[in-house]
């Protein structure tokens, strides 16, 4: 029992070192994440559109919006940008297989829709190339 | 006092063989089920828990022996030359600030095994950043950290628990 009183203040006293030691720690690493954070901004990445061939407008994929784009022969497609990511929820063709083709976020990843002559394509941001694997 | 000295040793080898048998084991167990939570490639560490618990009870030279033998085991067995460097660079500079931590006494089991825990992964880290070459790396740093002092605050209070229970058990 006395040894159980003796113990307790001197633990106490310990336990802030420990305390100091994950507040140090921490801040390390928030320090870091925010270094990083300043020094590698993410490249800005565009949704590219182009109608036959020729590019018609550009979006940014930072920004959350949905645009109407006219293709082809009156041809309209509804592009829609949520949290960096890009996909057509409404297109005038009959097949809509642009609003099958997923949502596309990474650097060369494209939409088309073919009857509208209409192309989605990302440019600048993430490259889809994993630089390296450590075990 | 020959024969009292050489039962000393006799139970001294055995010691060692029980205490790298189960480091080694506990490096096995976690191969074979990464306790992979909340990051990608975040252990546990389990067998640095014996090297822990060796440090405390046998001392550093002990536990530096233990911790070596076993990574050049778990490398020759589960692993090749490439992870046997990381665990290497790990092992090494976590044992180093873990043995500096106990002889300032500066913290507790628990606070020992943090240091060590965060060390182990920034030894790791540097050894990536050497191989892969890129500074691309470093954005890992604050997740390694975090996971560091998790996973060692851990293994800290596991061995603490254990050596409560076994120092009885164990020979002067």
């Amino acid at each position: 029992m006395t040894e159980i009183t003796e113990n307790k203040p001197k633990n106490k006293v310990k336990l802030h070192r420990e305390i100091w030691l994950i507040l140090v720690v921490l801040t390390i690493a928030l320090i870091c994440s925010l270094v990083w954070r300043i020094t590698h901004r993410e490249p800005a990445a565009w949704a590219v559109v182009t109608v036959e061939g020729e590019e018609t407008a550009r979006y940014p994929l930072s920004e959350d919006q949905s645009q109407v784009i006219h293709g082809y022969n009156g041809g309209t497609n509804t592009l829609v940008i949520r949290l960096g990511e890009a996909w057509i929820t409404d297109a005038s063709c009959p097949d809509h297989i642009c609003e099958k083709q997923g949502k596309i976020s990474r650097s060369g990843q494209t939409i088309t829709c073919l009857p509208n002559r209409v192309m989605i394509e990302i440019q600048g941001g993430e490259e889809q190339v994993i630089d390296g694997v450590v075990q | 006092m020959e024969w009292f000295n050489k039962k000393r040793i006799a139970k001294k080898v055995a010691l060692f063989g029980v205490l790298i048998a189960l480091a080694f084991v506990f490096s096995y167990v976690e191969a074979m089920f990464p306790f992979t939570f909340l990051v990608p490639g975040m252990k546990i560490g389990l067998a640095n828990l014996i090297v822990v618990i060796t440090m405390y009870l046998m001392g550093t030279g002990a536990a530096f022996t233990v911790s070596i033998v076993r990574i050049i085991l778990v490398g020759f067995t589960f692993g090749n030359l490439s992870t046997m460097m990381y665990s290497m660079a790990g092992g090494l500079l976590s044992f180093a600030v873990m043995a500096l931590c106990r002889r300032t006494s500066l913290f507790r089991t628990e606070g020992v095994s943090m240091a060590g825990g965060v060390a182990h992964n920034v030894g790791q880290l540097m050894v990536a950043a050497a191989v892969i070459e890129s500074a691309a790396m470093f954005y890992y740093v604050p997740v390694l950290l975090v996971s560091g002092l998790v996973t060692g605050g851990v293994i800290g209070f596991l061995a603490e628990q254990v050596m409560r229970r076994i120092r009885v058990y164990l020979p002067g």
